[in-house]
Parts: structure tokens; sequence; C-alpha cells
């Protein structure tokens, strides 16, 4: 069969196949399922199915999965608290464990004090007075934000970590009475109420979640446990949008100049198939909206910094809030992306001529993925042979074009305004929105936007599924074996993709461009 | 079987369950060649663990001393003269 990109050449004339999808539904493991007939010569069905997440945690035991995973992930913390670094670390700044993805050795100091500064900075900016924070480590945020806060509850699965902690708040009385850790995994909020809190901290910990239905059981209790008003904070995700981007950058990071393009797609297609961790796309945080009432609006942010590393890259935070009234979501107009793209002069213009008190802009380039993602487009319409040296010369033959998000800070202040960057687009570049309004006074938080939101094809799968990726494929092969049994040839899907929603059309239905582009780029399963 | 055969047998078996089938020296790095990855190497921790008894409360512990076959061979010696 043709590859799904192939597919999507023709998505203009693609058409429904309701009996497949409805073959499909009959399934025990489908939740809901579509079929589309690609008017291609050989009128090919390509089927999406939604599986049944009681069905998946059976086949996959995911009980036994989520638990072996847990269990490794909090060895692998406890042992980073048995390295000499740790024992050697400031009251307050023990970093061990933080392992650049590039070197594979310890992220500079610098580059972790400015991490600590700014999550520090947005988390404040909320100004939270009763927090809990899943996943507090040696406490590198709470130790700076308890100060500030009424009651600050830290809970986190590694024993030594715990104990680590437990040995610095000995040395801080001021904590003492306003401080409670607790040794607990991520998913147990027993003994929380209801609107208990008003901040849930989980910053940096989600890719250590197992799976996504895990991911999901946390934020469920955490919007429940959080105080209209409040806020839940998912700090430091990796981004899905550009795990690709991501992992060519490192590949080609410890690749020789001579590997061949040939053989560094293979690298990345090893580094993301063995992908332990969970890479989340900023869709899936803005899908929760929908899904529950009590979150009423969802921002996507761009991490600050200065400092470049794959925290300032290609991890973004997604901040929830939690009951608010509907009218403190400002609405701002975005102007649409120019054609050859944003550079500051042009938005500098526009700022200064319009005077206007708010002003958004659409699709702006990113510079801090920029090289990644262009070299990664250059990569994949590459031959075989030619070089990443030979690669990286017509990368870097073109002048960057994008805007570091720290400059746009510097505009802002040198305009009166004030800048906040949002991630929500889920641009394939890489690319952002901004919105820069007049100043809202230091140390509060940037207000709430009605910020553009992702494109549906962003909706179909909103996380990768570490160490799930055989089993899914089986079961994409049963289910298409399912339908020979039940249709005509004509009708029967040639392949099959588990995705994680079926983003709707504007008529009501399937919308099935989005899946066939999100599709594209991941090969067919088995025939 | 001597210690490295055993050693070297349980990292090829870590390495087939992940999907990777190339051969290997007993030299060559798989932490920072990029083939186990942090959470692979509690594999290894909890198989010196429980093969030689390894303590890693009482020596510490250090990614690189468990780069190679090598390196792994050398901690345990080294574990089994300290204790």
């Amino acid at each position: 069969m043709n590859s799904p990109s192939k597919q999507k050449e023709e998505v203009s004339r693609i058409s429904l196949v309701p009996e497949a999808a409805s073959v499909l539904r009959e399934h025990a493991a489908v939740r809901d399922a579509a079929a589309c007939r690609l008017p291609i010569a050989d009128r090919i069905v390509v089927a999406f199915v939604v599986a049944k997440g009681t069905y998946l945690d059976g086949i996959l035991k995911r009980d036994e999965v989520e638990s072996s995973k847990v269990k490794k992930w909090r060895k692998t913390y406890d042992l980073s608290q048995l390295a000499k670094s740790a024992a050697a670390s400031p009251v307050g700044f023990n970093i061990a464990g933080w392992n650049s993805s590039y070197t594979r050795q310890p992220l500079p100091a610098e580059d972790m004090r400015e991490w600590v500064q700014t999550t520090v900075d947005r988390i404040s900016a909320l100004a939270p007075q009763d927090v809990l924070e899943i996943g507090c480590g040696a406490g590198l945020l709470l130790l700076r934000l308890a100060p500030a806060c009424r009651h600050y509850v830290g809970t986190d699965f590694a024993p030594s970590v715990v104990a680590r902690l437990k040995e610095q708040l000995a040395q801080r009385e001021d904590l003492g009475a306003k401080v409670d850790v607790f040794e607990r995994y991520a998913d147990n909020f027993e003994g929380w109420a209801e609107d208990s809190f008003d901040a849930v901290i989980i910053n940096s910990v989600a890719q250590y979640f197992p799976t996504q239905s895990y991911l999901e059981r946390v934020l469920e209790n955490a919007i429940r446990v959080v105080k209209p008003g409040g806020h839940v904070f998912i700090g430091d995700n990796r981004n899905r949008e550009l795990h690709k981007a991501l992992a060519l950058s490192v590949e080609a990071f410890q690749s020789q100049p001579e590997v061949s393009a040939g053989e560094l797609r293979q690298k990345i297609t090893r580094r993301i198939q063995q992908e332990q961790e969970l890479v989340v796309s900023p869709s899936y945080f803005v899908s929760l909206a929908a899904r529950y009432p009590k979150v009423s609006h969802v921002g996507i942010y761009l991490r600050r910094g200065a400092r470049d590393n794959e925290m300032t890259r290609f991890r973004f935070d997604a901040i929830l809030a939690i009951g608010n009234a509907p009218e403190l979501v400002r609405e701002i107009s975005f102007r649409e992306r120019p054609p050859a793209g944003w550079t500051l002069p042009e938005i500098r213009s526009v700022l200064t001529s319009s005077g206007a008190e708010t002003a958004g802009f659409a699709h702006i380039g990113n510079r801090r993925v920029e090289r990644d993602v262009k070299l990664l487009t250059q990569l994949e319409n590459a031959p075989p042979e030619q070089t990443l040296a030979e690669l990286s010369r017509e990368i870097d033959r073109d002048k960057a074009q994008a805007i570091h998000p720290e400059e746009m800070v510097g505009l802002a202040t040198d305009m009166g305004l004030e800048v906040g960057w949002s991630w929500a687009s889920c641009y394939p570049d890489g690319g952002y929105d901004a919105a820069f309004i007049r100043q809202v006074g230091e140390g509060n938080a940037f207000p709430k936007i009605k910020w553009p939101g992702p494109a549906p094809v962003n909706f179909v799968y909103y996380t990768n599924a570490p160490g799930e990726a055989a089993i899914r494929e089986k079961l994409a092969s049963e289910l298409l074996t399912h339908c020979r049994s039940k249709l005509p040839v004509e009708l029967t899907p040639s392949s099959c993709y588990l995705v994680d929603s079926l983003p709707p059309s504007g008529g009501g239905g399937v919308d099935c461009e989005a899946l066939l582009a999100a599709a594209s780029g991941l090969g067919p399963t088995p025939r | 079987m001597d210690r490295k055969t055993t050693i070297r047998q349980f990292v090829q078996s870590l390495l087939t369950q992940k999907g990777d089938q190339r051969p290997f020296n007993d030299g060559d790095s798989l932490v920072f060649g990029g083939r186990l990855q942090s959470i692979d190497v509690v594999d290894v921790v909890m198989f010196l663990e429980e093969q030689w008894g390894v303590d890693f409360a009482s020596i510490g512990f250090d990614e690189n001393l468990l780069d190679s076959v090598n390196a792994i061979d050398a901690l345990v010696q080294q574990a089994a003269v300290s204790r």
C-alpha cells in the first residue's frame, strides 16, 4: 500500500466508509472508529480506532506495566541520591540526576539555576497559598515557594529523595510548621478532600508517568482537589509535536559529521521507538477543558529562559485554571503570519502604529528550534547517502529568520508592554503565538488570554505510548482480521491505526484529512 | 560461567528486550553510547544487587561505572573487595 503521506495527497477526494466503522465498533476493544476510502488506484480503506481504555489495560496488563515502570523510575531517583554530587549539593540546589540528553553529563548548574528561577517565577505569579506539589524531589521548587505560602505539602515516590529533602528542611526553621513531606506515588490522593488546595504543582514529573491513562488519573484528582480560582500547574512537559525534532537534535549532536542521512534517519526512528518517557502534545491539556467542567482555561506556555538547552527548546508548561469566571478570559485578535514570517522590526512597527492596549501575533517562527526543524525537513527529503555535514552546510547558509521568545520580552519592555506566549496552536515548526498587553504590574500573572488552539490534526495523538508499540500493533492486526471476517473485500480496511481521538469535521462527521495527516510518517500497520 | 560472561549475557538480553540486536564488545560504551537509558541502568543495578549482592548504598552510584561490560565487571570486583 502507499504510505499515509501519499494517501494524504489524495485527501481532497476521500470518503467515509460507515460499514467498516460499524463493524469495527462491534469489536470488544473499540470505543469509536472511522474508516476512510482513498480514491487512488486500489481504492484503499484505512481505519482509525479509539480503543477502550479498559480493554487496552487488560491486554497490556497495564496495572503490572505501570507498577513495574513506576518502580523503576523510583529506583532511578533513589540511585541519583547515592551519587557523590547529591551528598555534596548545597541546601536548596540538589540537581543530582539532572542530565543532558545531548552529552549525558549533568546539566550545567547555570542552566539549572535559570530553570528553577523561571519556574518559581511563573508559579509565584499565581500567588498560591495552599499548595500540593507532586514529585517535589529534593525541594528545588518547594524550598523557594514554601516561604510565601500558608501550607505546602510535597510528595515524592523515592524514599532517599524524601529523606534528603527532610534533611534540608531540618535546616530551615522558618518552614518547619508549614511544610509537610510524604513519600507516596503520584496517583495517591488519599486523604485530600475536594477543593482543599489552591495549587497543585506537577513539575517535570509527567514524563515519568508510565501511560497517558496514569497521567489522566493524576490530573483528574489534581483538578478535584483544587479550589475554584486555583490552578493546576503541569510544568516542564516534553512536547510531542517536537519529539522528532528533539530526537534529530540529539542524534545529530552525538553523530560524526560524516554520518549518512539514511543512518541518521534510522537512529531517529530507533530513539523514538525506544523512548521510555511519556511525551505529551499540548493538545492533550487543551482537550481537558472540554472534558472537565471545573477547568475554565488552559494555558500552554513556552519555557522562559535565555539559556539554550533541551528544556527551553522542547518543553512547555501547562496551566489549568480551575473554576474561574469566563469573563476573566480576555479575547485578543491575532494578526495572521505574513508569507515570509514575522520579524522583530515588523512586530515593533505594528505595535508602534496601532497603539492598541493589546495586540496578538500568530505563528511566530521560533529561533530556539528553527535550526533543528529545518534540519529535520532537509533530512526527511535527503538522499540516503547525503551526509550530516552536507545537510548542516545547507541549513547554515540560510540566515536565521525566527525570533527567540526572550527577544520578544526585550521588545515588550522597550515599549512599556508585557508579552505572553502560547504553544497551544501546536504549529509543526515549533512556532508560537504572542500577545502584548499594557503592563499588568510586577509579580502579577499574565492575564488569561483566549489563545489560538490546535488544528484537528493535533487531537489525533495526545501522547506517545512508551513500551506499548508492539502490543498496539498486534491489536491493530487483530482488528483487521476481524474486519476481513465480516466485510466484503471492497469495504475491508487494509490498514488500521490506533488513535487517541477522532477529530470532528466542521460538518459533524470525522475529519479524515486530520487523521491521515497525523498518521503520515508512522508507516503502515500490518496487513 | 564466569562473571563477565554472565554480565555480557544479561546486557545482551536487556538490549534484545529493547529491540536492539546490534552486536557489542565488552569495552563498548552502553550508557554514554546511547544504547541504555537511565531506566535501563536500573535493571543493571537490580541485577548486580541480586546476583552478587552489590550494595550501592555503601559504594555510591555513578553511571560511568556501569557504562560497559568491562566497567560493570570491574565494579563488581571492587564491591567484592570492599565488603
